[in-house]
């Protein structure tokens, strides 16, 4: 991690949390973050090519319909179109109506543009909102896919937006394009959406088998995880374990472990692993959780217990084809956990920070091929390149090994 | 505009205010390391080494300047201490510290005759085998300094102080060894002072017209120097020391005794640098010269160049070089202090400001900037290099001096570059991958040209992500 080095910070004027941090990748023209501070202010950051050198720029978008004293829980973005542009934007509100009494509304505004098209404007996104009263505290919004097979085909595929809550329920909106509004649908087409004990902190999903099968683990503020399997066909539930882990947990990652064969094929997934990081207690990997379900776990070592942990990412940031885990905690640091064949999971290297991690993405910003670690922390966006030379120095490895 | 975080820091504990100027980084005491050394408004200096405050020098009044340079010309650094007030204290490591510290500060202390002296030594909390800092020199000088330079204004090889005064006045001095004229603040028994024995002389006095922001040392591309004070709205008054005229003029002053305003030879100029937009003529500026442009050891023309840079309040930055604007940008912060500094390492001096609200802009000499924001208040600030243990090389660092009695260093400044790139492979790398089938290198080098970037970002991002190291 030593070879990730800042290129651009961005300041937030008031403190974001884990789930205000999206990422854009529009068609035709520079990816965006997306991220929104708990006073209402909302930013899209990119990074301008101008003369051989990229200029960082950051626009402060006005979204309609936040009214003044509004913070934003969480915010969620997806794009309609696999080659052009439509996005649609989601962000959820908490609004005190009356100062008198501590009365609060909750709304998910959704942003979106007409109709497809080849430039990207936010402006106009913003300008575009739909809203939706909530009845509950909004906790952490997201998208899948929803599916519907019909006679060994799929005959319904469009993304759903989920928001959890406070009412320890997962609520699916979905788009209804003819009256031009999202409506929160029943949860026949996710069977796993069974009440929780606790507010769900934290889900994601994984499709299976060319979306045969739909991974889903839930993580809850009271330590319950849940992990199911739903085979889509049959909309069946084919597996449900869950389990306790006592303290509050912040994030939970669902990912396959693949073992790479060569570059021409697709690499080989050989089961998915599940991590989950619980706020006080070390982080546990669930491995080969589709086999196993939840009863293969390690837990990853921790060197102080005194902090928060936050946020992970699993990506492979050294290059070796195998993914390490990155842990973002409170005393300002990145830790990354990387497997050694012998010793199992260890901690192998804390990267120091200016303020508390909140947040942090792993993606292409700036479509040169190498991917930037975008962190939110407390105080600001850090955006974090891998140094040149060691990529150099990477891909010349790289390519004597495709070659030969 | 690209931002950092700095996420190295030391924090320091400090009370007072402190001036402008009162702040720097120097080795003082000749080990190769340097130092902070901090004063304020209650007449204390602290001096700082790498994580701790290792000598703290009371009883002064209100510092204004202090600096490290080689003020007695004998290839050794010292310190000085301005007070507001008049006075100008030295302050020395002897050669022979470590052996003689106690010794040196019982006698500094029994030969201490002066009622204003403000020896520090009664400091003894430092007890280990640190050289002790003693004071090796007062002087009574006009009041009001509020600039200092130490450095060879005439090019005579010699090093002198140059004080820039609140009534616009700019003051020269020179040290001058007295030998066979002991002083009487001295007593006969010390040995270890004899080398002191002398004063600082003023050579030349120039008034000028407006407020003094900054006084700099300047060298023209032919080496010669002269000094940049920084006047009101952009402007700056220039003095050329021709070296033959002010020999002379010192000979003068030696007999005579007495000063004079005028100095044959030292020419003055006024230069406004044909701003042509509307300013304030008030604004206070500040301003810095001899910006290293390349390595010494190339010789090409732009090694030769010799900008300086000028900043004013309200948030013009400058470089200019031979009284031509290279370039300006307007920031909307009060500039306050202007520094120079080789952040990146490339051998070229970027311009480091600093504006009260702690905003911080580091540009280099192409207009590339980065900025960095400090979240208080500052009242002084300075950048250079510090030690930070006295085995390592001296690194770069930023010094803020908050309102808050804090002392913040942030070090090795993480810049290698301040411009933000995409990666670019070598295509001679990836022209390898198209070279099978008896393609020649040729066919190959021009397939990966016409690579469009899509394509070829695709192509680093599966070999980077999608192939695994043996």
């Amino acid at each position: 991690m030593d070879q990730l080095e800042e290129s651009h910070y961005f300041h937030l004027p008031s403190q974001g949390n884990i789930y205000t941090i999206t990422h854009l990748e529009a068609a035709n023209c520079p990816h965006k973050i997306l991220v929104a501070s708990l006073k209402r202010d909302i930013f899209c950051i990119e990074y301008q090519e101008s003369g051989g050198c990229l200029i960082p720029t950051t626009k402060e978008v006005s979204f309609t319909y936040i009214p003044s004293g509004a913070e934003i829980i969480s915010v969620d973005a997806f794009n309609k179109s696999a080659t052009k542009n439509e996005f649609v934007i989601g962000i959820t509100i908490i609004k005190n109506s009356n100062l008198l009494d501590s009365s609060f509304e909750y709304y998910l505004n959704i942003y979106s543009e007409w109709e497809e098209s080849d430039d990207f404007n936010i402006d106009n996104i913003a300008q575009n909102c739909l809203n939706v009263e909530l009845s509950f505290t909004p906790y952490q919004l997201t998208h899948t896919d929803l599916i519907i097979w019909e006679n060994e085909q799929i005959t319904t595929k469009e993304i759903v937006f989920l928001l959890s809550g406070s009412d320890n329920q997962i609520h699916i909106y979905r788009e209804y394009t003819t009256d031009h509004l999202y409506k929160e649908v029943d949860k026949e087409c996710f069977p796993e959406f069974i009440k929780t004990p606790s507010p769900v902190v934290w889900i994601d999903i994984y499709y299976n088998d060319n979306y045969s099968q739909r991974v889903t683990a839930m993580a809850c503020e009271c330590g319950y995880v849940r992990l199911t399997q739903v085979c889509v066909k049959t909309n069946k539930l084919s597996f449900n374990f869950s389990t306790k882990l006592n303290n509050y947990i912040s994030h939970l990652r669902l990912y396959p472990d693949e073992k790479l064969i060569s570059l021409a094929e697709k690499p080989v997934n050989c089961g998915l692993n599940l991590v989950v990081v619980n706020t006080i207690l070390p982080p546990v990997l669930f491995q080969n959780v589709l086999v196993y379900g939840l009863s293969n776990y390690v837990s990853l070592p921790r060197h102080d217990y005194t902090c928060v942990l936050t946020c992970c990412q699993v990506a492979d940031v050294d290059f070796d084809g195998e993914k390490e885990i990155l842990v973002g905690n409170s005393s300002e640091e990145i830790m990354l956990y990387k497997r050694d064949p012998d010793k199992g999971w260890c901690l192998e290297e804390l990267k120091m920070f200016a303020s508390p991690i909140i947040s942090m993405k792993y993606v292409d910003l700036i479509e040169d091929g190498v991917n930037e670690l975008v962190v939110l922390s407390m105080k600001g966006v850090h955006f974090l390149q891998h140094d040149f030379t060691h990529v150099d120095r990477v891909l010349n490895e790289k390519i004597k090994l495709v070659n030969f | 505009m690209r931002a950092i975080s700095l996420v190295n820091r030391l924090e320091f504990q400090f009370m007072g205010n402190v001036a402008r100027n009162a702040v720097t980084l120097g080795d003082i005491d000749n080990d190769g390391c340097n130092e902070l050394i901090i004063g304020n408004n209650k007449g204390e200096v602290a001096i700082f080494k790498g994580k701790e405050k290792i000598k703290k020098i009371t009883d002064l009044t209100f510092v204004s300047c202090v600096a490290v340079g080689d003020i007695f010309n004998k290839q050794k650094n010292s310190l000085v201490i301005v007070t507001a007030d008049g006075w100008c204290y030295i302050y020395e490591v002897p050669d022979d510290g470590i052996s003689l510290s106690e010794e040196v500060d019982g006698q500094v202390q029994s030969g201490e005759v002066l009622e204003y002296s403000t020896e520090s030594n009664r400091s003894q909390g430092d007890k280990d085998e640190k050289p002790q800092l003693v004071c090796v020199h007062i002087q009574r000088i006009p009041a009001n300094a509020k600039n200092i330079v130490l450095g060879d204004i005439d090019n005579d090889g010699m090093i002198e102080m140059i004080l820039g005064l609140t009534d616009r006045v700019v003051r020269s001095y020179r040290w001058v060894n007295e030998p066979h004229k002991p002083s009487e603040t001295t007593t006969a028994h010390n040995p270890e002072n004899l080398q002191y024995f002398g004063k600082l002389i003023a050579l030349n006095k120039w008034e000028c017209a407006n407020q003094i922001g900054s006084i700099t040392l300047h060298h023209t591309s032919d080496g010669k120097p002269s000094l940049l004070i920084a006047q009101p709205g952009g402007t700056f008054m220039r003095i050329r020391c021709q070296p033959d005229d002010s020999g002379q003029a010192q000979e003068n002053l030696e007999l005579s005794g007495s000063s004079s305003d005028t100095m044959p030879g030292s020419a003055i100029d006024y230069q406004f640098l044909g701003i042509s937009r509307m300013r304030n003529q008030n604004i206070s500026t500040e301003i810095l010269g001899d910006f290293q442009s390349g390595h010494l050891e190339s010789q090409s023309e732009d090694a030769k160049k010799c900008p300086y840079a000028v900043a004013t309040l309200d948030g013009t930055i400058m470089l200019v070089q031979d009284e031509v604007i290279l370039w300006a940008i307007a920031v909307d912060h009060q500039i306050f202090a202007l520094c120079k500094l080789d952040v990146t390492g490339n051998g070229m001096d970027d311009i480091v400001v600093c504006s009260w609200d702690g905003q911080t802009y580091i540009l280099d000499q192409e207009k590339n900037c980065v900025r960095f924001h400090l979240d208080e208040p500052v009242q002084a600030f300075h950048c250079g290099h510090y030690s930070l243990t006295i085995n390592d090389e001296p690194v770069t660092c930023l010094v803020y001096i908050t309102f808050k009695n804090t002392v913040i260093v942030y070090y090795d400044i993480p810049l290698k570059e301040l411009k933000c790139k995409k990666y670019e492979p070598r295509l001679d790398l990836l022209r390898e991958l198209y070279m099978k089938d008896g393609t020649t290198p040729e066919e190959a080098q021009d397939v990966v040209e016409n690579l469009d970037r899509k394509k070829k970002s695709q192509l680093i991002h599966r070999l980077l992500y999608n192939v695994k190291k043996s």
